[in-house]
């Protein structure tokens, strides 16, 4: 449970929050795709990843997530970066790459470790980081139920060649309506079995494994149950999934989502006039990096 | 050996913006072999309060002691056999018909005597007997827990906790939901293995049965102790307050003796037998 609260929505109801959730949706990927923008040298990659994710700090502060929950996020990644590091380090520069341009950190008997590698990791542990606290920043801003909205108003095009928008995104929004209702369910269970005598975290494989099935059957059971009674109620009140739809809140795009969006755009035409002229301010400014 | 509270607090989802204090400063005393009902209006903390018996939650602040065993909100003194504590202290939840899952109702029930290490065998003797006692018979020993109504997944559940043999056994609103009957049949099975030195601990709304079964009751106001007593003294004051009803044949008596034919002495009584008695005597 705790982990999960991790980039959870929490109601602040900053700046952010109060935003159009499409314009949001919209910002993330314009903010992910300057992610993966391929820029040239080490240096001008670094200093515009680096650019990035102040922007996402800043973002993240309005939001009021804590900087601390932020770094929670990032322990689990220390695996992926050994991972990350061993692949580039050991798998050896050839064919398309001119090993003579490369700089030599250190050789094992013969076989030689370019610094380039260790840049290459860190490229891409950057870009995984960037992610995650541009994600952050929407899901801890946005309720889900926002999101599909939004969602389904750009699948609304879809619509026209018989694509059921509407209807997915119902399916959406009830699944996602019911996740922190399940886990209540996880943790009831877990409980009434604990009672039972059932150790969830120390046993073998035969015992965990027993644990895992008194969880998991009682867990179906109940969400069936729960999802039978909520067709009946919705049946009840003569639900049909093909009727034209209100909403009670409109998404209305407003000031801040228009001043947003400039400061996104300006930032992502920067970065792709930067990839496109492959610009690079070191080499403009004559300073002399790698 | 008793149960001790000393200024136990619990607060949901500490640290978090959504931290809600169910419970605060409980210190309380409860001796062994008695017959305790806790009483209180909905969302009290009557639930929290007991899941801090079998270390189901960990107090975050103040401790509970159970015979040797402490469940407390200093790591140091904590007791972490919590597997032991929990045979000791059987706990049956709220709506315990959601935890079954194997397929048949004597399996489901010898789950927890095997899991204390019992072996196959015994745990099936065990779980014959317990569900006797909640009056389920053979016929229902090879049935699929799932296909059986809810009164009758609750007497599983609760044979489930009963085949454990604990010390102290911890009922959470048993009865809600079965017929007068059953109720009645479940409470005398808990009265009888009280007898037997079990101490029971009953959670519930209905007032009845507190005062046909408990020996002492503890009243819970907003998530503290307002009050321990005895199901007499409790019945005789005004419970307005706490938004609890008098007992039916309590609240009979005193309009009985207000009708001034009659004086019955309410503090005798414990069942319709006993208010017949008294009517049949005149009230004398
Ligand atoms: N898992 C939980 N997370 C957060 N708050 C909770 C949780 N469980 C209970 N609470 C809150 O703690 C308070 C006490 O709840 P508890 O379940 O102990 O009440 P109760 O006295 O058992 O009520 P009832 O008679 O309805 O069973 C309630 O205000 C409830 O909203
Ligand atoms: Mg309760």
């Amino acid at each position: 449970m705790k982990n999960l609260a991790m980039g959870r929505y929490v109601a602040y109801g900053s700046f952010i929050h109060k935003l159009d959730p499409r314009n949001k949706i919209l910002l993330t990927i314009l903010a992910i795709v300057c992610v993966f923008l391929p820029f040239s040298g080490y240096a001008m990659t670094f200093t515009m990843a680096g650019i990035i994710l102040a922007i996402t700090i800043i973002a993240l502060a309005i939001t009021h997530t804590s900087f601390l929950s932020f770094l929670k996020s990032l322990s689990s990644l220390w695996f992926t970066a050994l991972f990350l590091l061993i692949i580039y380090v050991f798998i050896p520069k050839m064919g398309s790459v001119d090993v003579s341009s490369l700089h030599e950190a250190f050789s094992i008997n013969g076989y030689v470790v370019y610094w380039e590698s260790f840049m290459d990791a860190g490229k891409i542990m950057l870009r995984l980081i960037n992610m995650i606290a541009i994600t952050m920043v929407l899901t801890a801003s946005t309720t889900p139920l926002e999101l599909t909205y939004a969602l389904e108003w750009y699948m609304y095009p879809l619509k026209k060649i018989g694509f059921p928008s509407s209807e997915l995104a119902m399916i959406l929004s009830i699944a996602l309506r019911f996740i922190p209702t399940i886990l209540e369910d996880v943790q009831r269970i877990m409980k009434a079995q604990a009672s039972r005598g059932v150790d969830f975290e120390h046993g073998g494989l035969i015992t965990k494994t027993k644990a895992i099935i008194s969880l998991i059957i009682p867990l179906f059971a109940s969400s069936i149950m729960r999802s039978e009674e909520l067709a009946d109620a919705m049946e009840c009140r003569c639900y049909d999934p093909k009727a034209k739809r209100s909403r009670y809140r409109k998404l209305k795009f407003g000031w801040g989502d228009l001043l947003s969006f400039l400061i996104i755009g300006v930032v992502t035409s920067g970065f792709l006039y930067c990839c496109i002229t492959n610009f690079n301010v070191y080499a403009f400014f004559g300073v002399v990096v790698i | 050996m008793p149960i001790d509270f000393r200024n136990l607090g619990y607060v949901y989802d500490k640290k978090s913006p959504f931290s809600h204090e169910a419970i605060r400063d409980i210190s309380l005393h409860l001796d062994e072999g008695k017959f305790i009902a806790i009483v209180g209006k909905t969302g009290c903390g009557k639930s929290t309060l007991i899941q801090q018996l079998n270390a189901l939650l960990t107090p975050t602040s103040g401790e509970v002691q159970i015979n040797e065993f402490c469940n407390s909100s200093e790591k140091k003194k904590r007791t972490k056999k919590y597997k032991e504590l929990r045979k000791l202290v059987g706990l049956v939840f709220q709506f315990p018909e959601y935890q079954l899952f194997d397929d048949t109702v004597e399996k489901d029930v010898s789950f927890g005597p095997k899991n204390f290490g019992l072996k196959k065998e015994q745990a099936i003797e065990e779980a014959h007997k317990a569900l006797n006692k909640v009056g389920l018979d053979e016929s229902f020993y090879d049935r699929s827990p799932f296909e059986l109504s809810g009164g009758e997944k609750r007497k599983v559940a609760i044979a489930g906790i009963l085949a454990i043999h604990p010390s102290y056994l911890v009922v959470d609103e048993p009865t809600a939901g079965l017929d007068p009957r059953a109720s009645k049949d479940m409470m005398q099975m808990f009265q009888s293995i009280n007898k037997e030195g079990t101490t029971i601990i009953l959670v519930t709304h209905d007032m009845n049965l507190v005062q046909e079964f408990a020996t002492d009751v503890i009243v819970m106001d907003e998530g503290r102790v307002a009050e321990v007593t005895t199901p007499v003294e409790l019945f005789s004051k005004d419970l307005e307050h706490y938004s609890l009803e008098k007992p039916l044949i309590f609240k009979t008596a005193s309009k009985l003796n207000a009708s001034k034919k009659y004086n019955i002495d309410e503090s005798k009584l414990r069942n319709v037998d006993d208010l017949a008695k008294a009517i049949a005597e005149g009230g004398k």
